[in-house]
């Protein structure tokens, strides 16, 4: 075994300071007369290697070697310490020339939670940031399809929305608000997501294709490709001190996914199983036929209407007047089945561990076609330290494969709309039946299919090496790739017969968005303790760079659509768009941490970023933080209370940045157009030519306080944090007649987010049978645009107030019915007799005041039941914002609105019915953009209920056999006028009630 | 032992010499090429296939923006539902009701993209002006299309949204707080792009299927923007000078007016998809789905009428019947259709209101005759009173020109009769002459203030 002798290693030493800018080092000049002591060092059962020992306040140290074994030179006299990780460290003075020790197992630092802060860990009670952090038990068995959908209602700060009930959908993520103007569909609000150290991207769909957009809306998560029971833990970083490593993409916060490893002993297999039925849990009370009825005819009465038009199919004996249908049960009333199941194996010694697991998931939908969405999913990791400790080498390889088969539009909207006498959705002969072409079969658009394929492969190599006992070398590499394809066959019978349209109308399309990525980071980390200080550091590079390439084809016109699939023969086959975009990103960090006494830490972090969505110009920018803690409870004054086991006061302050704005936006060019003109490929100009933007910064600031009390059984945590964007990077809305509706630029508006988090977490009951866990979440966000330099000569003069909320819409104000009209009245603020935008003087913010979540585990012996109940105290738009006039054909209404005016019936809620007449369309339009239309959307759901026994049967040589019964959104408890709280878009699918059943058995 | 020594330092020395190159390299670290669908502006106007490229553009764009295309999404068949030429059998089709609102009007696009294509019409002015590389004549005929379709463009949105901005510029600061200008104004920025238009372009056609314009399409727009501002001696003159050009002659069988090799045909667009926009109001089955011809105007030819033969037809069940036009006549498998925009017949028009208005009503009477002879009915007496005429010539230029360019709404328009659709239309209101500007957009810029009135 090598050791490291003096004069070389100040050599190197220094060579190493310099780039760590850390002047800290003390060293010994000269070598005395030294004496060479040999010993070994070993636990309780064996030897240990890779134990570090090391000469107290000098750099002269080595480490164990396989055996245990060490030797090394020292002075008579000074004091050599004995350290490795999991064991208490020991302090001898040399006096003989062998010492053997016998290292004592650390049972607090074995207890210590660490926390994956990213680029480093830190212990939780060392932390100086804010982070939050939900593990595998709460999310494994969890019948989800996406690991966001797990942690709903379970971290303070972290808002999570689903976007739709159709499985592969997406998610809108806050974290402690919106910091951008620009819309949530831009994606400027997405945190970053980091899996093993690799970053993810979501490509909003208007990025893509867009033809998933009437299912999916803005976006298809990209954590679908991860396997929720793959997840040892998800930890999401919120403040400066956490998020600043990350520079310029952390402003909204960065999702850091670990994936489970294997572990030391015995090689397990796991088999699990699972099956879940779901169905829409609340369906809304739509009028039945008779009340329509009644509503169409009271509309042509008050029309003056005798004869029934031509188009009014339903009234004039086109169709039979009295069916009825229920078409929420018809159309999204099925039940979704889900199938999951995984094989899994694990094990290692104490050098090698590996874990591999495979799975394999299907659902169908609640759409009355067998379609559905499959996920198959790979993880392969292993981890690898050599004998001697120094060197260590992780791998794993995330790989899912998706496909999702959808009918081509969400039916929701159509349950919600269809008249309940619509004809039959059938004819005796089992075709689709138009009744003479009169309406639009529903189903007939689930011919029109819409089919989506995913492989996602993140390959991830993390390798570090002991340069010195305080100094190693670490290298973070990845590849990620991503290929989406879609496919959208229109085939002609989906069309009305009477358009007369045939397979010469009948469309493919096929796109495909594929991106390859890299990362490497190469970091230098050096750590040191002496006496009561301890300094930790690293500094490293980052560079990454990722390519996509989109194409789309769209093939008219099939001999027939038989054909449909094969595009290459269609008669006019079209490419609609060819693609490629780069993204390159190169960044310096570093990180310093200094710790005194245990008690007072200091974490200084900064990041110097360089990102090609700029123009050369402006290429660069630095971010940094410092983060403070004190753990008050070391100080000597307070260790008398018994009952305050835990307390620390930590702060932060520092800055993030943005540059999600998309690729190339700083360039003037020309973009090829599909469309051609006499065989001539067309050029269009790109966009507002702007090259001088530049990132946008958040400056945020966090103070909380940390405290256990009675021996740890209460964990409380109090955080107030305070995020101010300034610099806007957005694209500024612009009238049409710019020629675009906005250009990419810098805006001198700054947005504030601040906020309390308050989180708890209480041992009830613990004891060798019982054990009751409790935890509580609550977060109170506030979003505030405090500076926008003249507001009043800009674009967004009648968008935003200074002082309140960027979510806030403007509104007329709904005063009542009138009495003697049956017509909505509206306040007409500058009396000018007409209603326009100066008369939108009522502002409402369609927002959260406040959400979180109560978790209760209780578990006796091998039964543990476990619930969640999440809240949400919002305001949203209702669904008056979706009902129209009274009286026409093209909807069904709640069942509400029986209650119309009429010369009787005064003090009705609604006007009276028309098919015709423009006043009352009129006023129906104000009264969607009016504060009618905008109400109390908060709700308490029974996000999660499982239930679950486990059992060990070591004669059949079976570890464990687990078996649950999970529930998610069991009830929900609202006020709320519409289907479902929960949603981002209106009309579309809400999230679903599931009831699932699982086994698992490990051997 | 000394091996492993010299590997670790190797090691730490590449990273040293790694870090230190990131630190020299930032720049290069970061620069990216550009993406292959798209090319420097300055390198477009370099080259002439790139530059035509750019002006194939906005001919594609005529042929897919609202305000020109043609079939149930563009303004021709929108217009038509407005005044009384159509049915709408979808609900609520906002323009056949008569239910226009500031809010919802640019649902229709009419505004918006048709902003987005005088941006990059302007953008084309610009840079091919400021081009060194590319030949001038071609330079020329270019240039003179692109002041041609500018004028086309503003020509059409303020005879719908009255006082417009007129933009000729490719500043977004400018066009972000642009003052829109009275109709008068827009109309004489018009005129002069159409006279610059006429300087430049050559008197024949540089396609032999007249898919772009020449100078008699620039006459034909002057001839329409006089009669706009009631100059009238000046459009007759110019209405005049396109009758008499040689290159053009009304066909006399009814079925080749549409048809690519008409011999009418000022400018048309070429399609290349498997039909052209204009064949959409085609239906075989009943009830009808979409739109349908007003009985109101079907019963305005009398059986004789050719049109009525050649461009209507008739779906029957037996006991209802519905008539769709039937102008385009190729749903699919199109191969000899593409859109006209502007056909000869418009010039008569042109010329026999110009001539009215100067109160010379029986050479008038002459052109209306030449129509009539065409569709096959018996001239009118040439003592019609001016009153009479304009009557006269408004049926019979609904009767031509149903289903084209929302020629009905224009011409009631221009000859103060909207008030005459009160009678088939009843929510038809005297506010509906002008379409309102699009809310969204005054709030964007004030200037755009006052809204349109009524609305």
């Amino acid at each position: 075994m090598k050791t490291i002798t003096h004069p070389k290693s100040k050599h190197r030493f220094y060579l190493l300071l310099l780039i760590l800018l850390c002047s800290l080092h003390t060293h010994t000049l000269f070598a005395q007369q030294q004496i060479r002591v040999t010993g070994t060092v070993k636990d309780a059962e064996a030897p240990l290697p890779g134990v570090t020992v090391w000469e107290k306040d000098t750099n002269n140290g080595t480490l164990t070697d396989e055996n245990g074994k060490y030797s090394l030179q020292f002075i008579p006299g000074s004091i050599v310490t004995f350290s490795f990780i999991g064991y208490k460290t020991q302090t001898h003075i040399v006096s003989g020339t062998t010492l053997n020790i016998t290292l004592q197992p650390d049972e607090t630092v074995l207890d210590e939670v660490v926390i994956n802060a990213g680029y480093y860990s830190v212990k939780d009670r060392e932390r100086t940031g804010s982070i939050a952090r939900v593990t595998a038990k709460d999310i494994e068995f969890q019948p989800v399809i996406n690991p966001l959908q797990a942690i709903q209602g379970r971290m303070a700060g972290v808002s999570i929305t689903q976007n739709t009930g159709v499985s592969g959908g997406g998610f809108d993520i806050k974290i402690r608000g919106n910091n951008s103007l620009s819309g949530d569909y831009t994606g400027s609000n997405t945190p970053l997501y980091i899996v093993d150290g690799i970053p993810l991207y979501e490509t909003p769909i208007y990025e893509n294709s867009g033809f998933s957009a009437s299912l999916f809306n803005s976006s298809i998560s990209i954590l679908n490709a991860i396997n929720p029971s793959d997840i040892e833990s998800i930890e999401i970083l919120k403040d400066a001190d956490a998020t600043a490593i990350y520079g310029s993409r952390g402003a909204n916060g960065v999702v850091l996914i670990t994936t489970k490893k294997g572990k030391a002993g015995k090689t397990h297999f796991t088999v699990s199983s699972s099956t879940a039925f779901s169905k829409v849990g609340s369906k809304m009370k739509l009028m039945n036929t008779e009340q329509f009825n009644q509503m169409r005819d009271e509309a042509f009465a008050n029309d003056g209407v005798t004869e029934y038009p031509a188009n009014a199919y339903d009234m004039n004996g086109s169709w039979d007047r009295n069916r009825y249908t229920d078409w929420q049960k018809e159309l999204i009333g099925g039940t979704a089945m889900d199938k999951t199941i995984s094989l899994g194996v694990s094990g290692g010694n104490e050098f090698t561990r590996f874990n591999v697991n495979v799975a394999h998931n299907e659902s169908t939908t609640v759409f009355p076609t067998d379609k559905g969405y499959k996920r198959n999913s790979a993880l392969i990791s292993f981890i690898h330290r050599s004998k001697d400790n120094r060197f260590q080498l992780g791998a794993s390889t995330t790989y899912s494969d998706q496909n999702n088969t959808l009918p081509a539009a969400d039916l929701t909207r159509k349950a919600l709309e269809l008249p309940p006498n619509a004809p039959a959705l059938y004819n005796e002969d089992g075709t689709l039946n138009w009744q003479d072409g009169t309406w639009n079969n529903p189903l007939a658009q689930l011919n029109k299919t819409y089919e989506n394929n995913t492989r996602n492969l993140i390959l991830n190599t993390n390798l570090s090496y002991l340069i010195f006992p305080s100094v190693s070398f670490k290298l973070n590499m990845g590849i990620t790739t991503n290929y989406f394809d879609e496919r959208v066959l229109t085939p002609h019978t989906i069309y009305n017969p009477s358009l007369g349209r045939t397979s010469e109308h009948s469309t493919a399309q096929k796109a495909s968005n594929n991106s390859d990525s890299y990362i490497i980071e190469p970091q230098i980390h050096w750590a040191k303790k002496w006496n009561k200080h301890s300094v930790q550091a690293f500094i490293g590079s980052s560079f990454q760079s990722r390519e996509n390439n989109s194409f789309q084809i769209t093939g008219r016109g099939f001999n027939t659509d038989a054909h449909l699939t094969n595009i290459g023969i269609a008669k006019t086959k079209t490419i609609n768009q060819i693609g490629n975009s780069q993204y390159k990103y190169a960044a310096l960090f570093a990180r310093l941490n200094y710790i005194y006494d245990n008690k007072y830490i200091v974490n200084l972090t900064g990041r110097r970023d360089g990102s090609s969505r700029f123009g050369p110009a402006n290429r660069f920018g630095n971010f940094g933080a410092v983060g403070a803690a004190w753990l008050f409870t070391e100080e000597s004054f307070l260790k008398n209370y018994s009952w305050l086991s835990f307390g620390k006061l930590r702060a932060s302050y520092g800055t993030t940045g943005s540059d999600n704005i998309g690729d190339y936006a700083y360039l003037d060019t020309y973009t090829v157009n599909t469309q051609t003109y006499d065989g001539t490929t067309g050029l269009y100009p790109s966009r507002l030519y702007n090259p001088n933007y530049s990132w946008e910064k958040t400056t945020k600031l966090e103070t909380a306080l940390e405290l256990g009390l009675f021996n740890n059984r209460i964990n409380t945590n109090i955080a107030w944090y305070k995020n101010r964007s300034s610099n806007q990077l957005i694209g500024l809305t612009l009238s049409a007649v710019t020629g675009f509706n906005s250009v990419t630029d810098n805006f001198p508006a700054t947005v504030e987010n601040s906020g309390w988090e308050f989180t708890l977490h209480t041992t009830n009951i613990r004891n060798n049978n019982w054990q009751w866990n409790s935890n509580f979440n609550i977060s109170f966000p506030k979003n505030k645009l405090t500076a926008f330099p003249d507001l009043e000569n800009s674009t967004y003069r009648n968008t935003y107030i200074i002082g309140k909320s960027i979510n806030l819409v403007k509104l007329y104000h709904y005063e009542g019915i009138d009495p003697d009209t049956g017509l909505y009245v509206f306040t007409d603020y500058n009396k000018d007799g007409k209603l326009d935008n100066e008369d939108k003087q009522i502002d409402k913010n369609i927002g959260i005041e406040y959400h979180g979540g109560l978790q209760n585990t209780i578990s006796y012996k091998n039964i543990s039941l476990d619930f969640l109940f999440q809240f949400v105290k919002q305001t949203n738009y209702t669904f008056e914002s979706m009902t129209i006039t009274p009286g026409t054909l093209s909807s069904n209404y709640p069942v509400e609105m029986t209650d119309r005016w009429s010369a009787e019936n005064p003090d009705a809620q609604y006007t009276w019915a028309t098919n015709s007449n423009n006043t009352s369309f009129q006023q129906i339009t104000t009264m969607q953009e009016s504060d009618r239309s905008v109400g109390d959307a908060s709700y308490i759901r029974l996000k999660n209920v499982a239930l679950s026994y486990k059992l060990k049967i070591p004669k059949a040589k079976i570890d464990s056999l687990l078996l649950y019964i999970q529930g998610q959104n069991l009830f929900t408890i609202t006020n709320y006028f519409g289907m479902d709280p929960e949603f981002v878009f209106a009309g579309n699918l809400p999230p679903l009630r599931t009831y699932a059943f699982g086994v698992q058995l490990t051997f | 032992m000394k091996n492993k020594y010299f590997i670790l330092f190797n090691i730490r020395y590449l990273y040293f010499i790694v870090l230190l190159l990131s630190i020299q390299s930032c720049e290069k670290l970061v620069e990216i090429d550009l993406p292959n669908n798209q090319i420097n502006t300055e390198d477009v106007f370099k080259d002439i296939n790139t530059t035509k490229s750019a002006l194939a553009n906005l001919y594609s764009n005529v042929r897919e923006t609202r305000l020109f295309r043609g079939g149930t999404l563009g303004a021709s068949c929108n217009l038509d539902l407005y005044t009384d030429n159509m049915i709408s059998f979808g609900q609520n089709n906002p323009f056949y009701t008569n239910f226009i609102t500031a809010a919802d009007i640019d649902k229709s696009f009419f505004w918006s993209l048709s902003f987005t294509d005088i941006y990059a019409i302007n953008t084309f002015i610009e840079r091919l002006s400021a081009s060194s590389y590319i030949e001038e004549n071609n330079k020329k005929v270019f240039l003179g299309e692109a002041y041609l379709l500018r004028a086309l463009y503003h020509q059409y949105l303020t005879q719908l949204f009255g006082a417009i901005p007129y933009v000729t510029s490719t500043d977004y600061k400018i066009n972000s707080a642009i003052s829109k200008i009275p109709v008068g104004n827009v109309l004489e920025s018009s005129e002069g792009d159409l006279k610059s238009a006429l300087a430049l372009l050559p008197q024949d056609y540089r396609h032999p299927e007249h898919i772009y314009p020449n100078r008699a399409v620039a006459e034909l727009l002057l001839a329409q923007n006089y009669l706009l501002q009631k100059q009238y001696v000046l459009a007759e003159q110019t209405a005049k000078a396109v009758i008499a050009n040689p290159l053009f002659k009304m066909e006399s069988d009814l079925n080749k007016v549409f048809k690519k090799q008409a011999k009418s045909t000022l400018w048309q667009i070429s399609t290349e998809t498997y039909s052209t926009y204009d064949a959409d109001y085609i239906f075989n089955t009943l009830p009808p789905t979409r739109v349908v011809l007003q009985p109101n105007l079907v019963n305005t030819f009398s059986e004789q009428d050719l049109r009525f033969q050649n461009w209507i037809k008739e779906v029957t069940d037996g006991t209802t019947s519905y008539y769709h036009a039937y102008k385009y006549k190729n749903k699919e498998n199109n191969t000899d259709e593409y859109s006209i925009v502007f056909r000869i017949e418009e010039a008569y028009f042109i010329l026999m209101e110009a001539l009215a208005y100067q109160n010379r009503t029986a050479e008038a009477v002459h052109y209306l005759n030449l129509i009539r002879h065409r569709a096959g009915l018996l001239p009118l007496p040439e003592t019609l009173s001016k009153e009479e005429f304009i009557n006269e010539m408004l049926s019979e230029s609904r009767r031509e020109f149903f289903t084209e360019g929302g020629h009905r709404f224009f011409d009631l328009k221009r000859n103060n009769k909207l008030h005459i659709l009160k009678t088939v239309k009843p929510n038809w209101e005297d506010k509906h002459a002008l379409l309102p500007i699009p809310e969204g957009e005054i709030l964007l810029n004030p200037n755009l203030l006052p809204q349109n009135n009524g609305y």
